[in-house]
């Protein structure tokens, strides 16, 4: 018996720079490899962490609804774990897909729907030693968090 | 003014708190704006205490937190 699942990936700013759609495409697929079908998938958010993961200090958050099958879960548990660009991943149990969660990511797949590239931070592994405090609330003032659902917008 | 406080002598009071006005919202790991206004300066989750919330939301906001934590949304420590 399927049930629904809530799965919020926390990927590599690199991943997205590459390409969006091909970051999102590429974490559908996994899930589709374990039987799931994917129901929803959209940007979260990017933002500054709270704490450096994996030695990066910023990340974009993939939002994503799926109908799977039990069995499955530990399956792409394994994968997500593997995939060098999931820097985390949270699956959660859930009755029903929310309804902004399809009309959002409706939103995505329409044309002419863009998501800035990610700003650019300091070469990671450089940092622990110097970079003090000062220098982060800098890159702060420069860039401002999308908020999720004002997204969509023609590309000039 | 000094007064004989009798056998309660030397026992500080509680340091009173005013609790956390915090509307119904859904406690959710996403949340990230509510959450935040039920941890302290460095980074620690409030009391049931301080946050007045019911048992059962306050093991939701414990839930809620640790996983806005585990995916980099909120801090362990500050």
């Amino acid at each position: 018996m399927s049930r629904i699942y809530e799965i919020m990936y926390l990927i590599d700013n690199d991943l997205v720079r590459a390409g969006w759609s091909q970051a999102k495409a590429t974490a559908s697929a996994l899930v589709e490899k374990h039987g799931g079908h994917v129901l929803t998938a959209r940007r979260w958010d990017e933002r500054k962490l709270a704490y450096p993961i994996h030695r990066r200090r910023r990340g974009t958050y993939l939002l994503a609804h799926a109908e799977l099958e039990p069995t499955g879960i530990v399956g792409l548990r394994r994968e997500l774990d593997l995939a060098e660009h999931v820097l985390r991943y949270l699956i959660l149990q859930v009755e029903t897909v929310p309804e902004e969660e399809r009309a959002l990511t409706e939103a995505e797949s329409a044309a002419g729907f863009s998501v800035p590239p990610p700003p650019e931070e300091a070469v990671h592994g450089a940092d622990e030693a110097e970079e003090p405090d000062t220098d982060e609330e800098a890159e702060e003032a420069s860039e401002g968090a999308v908020p999720a659902g004002e997204l969509a917008r023609e590309e000039v | 003014m000094a007064y004989d406080r009798g056998d309660r002598g030397d026992r500080m009071e509680a340091p009173s708190y005013e609790k956390l006005r915090v509307k119904d919202e859904e406690l959710d790991y996403k949340n990230v704006e509510l959450l935040k206004k039920c941890i302290g300066g460095q980074g620690q989750m409030f009391s049931r205490r301080r946050t007045g919330f019911s048992a059962q939301r306050q093991r939701l906001l414990k839930s809620a937190i640790k996983r806005a934590r585990h995916l980099g949304l909120l801090p362990f420590v500050e």
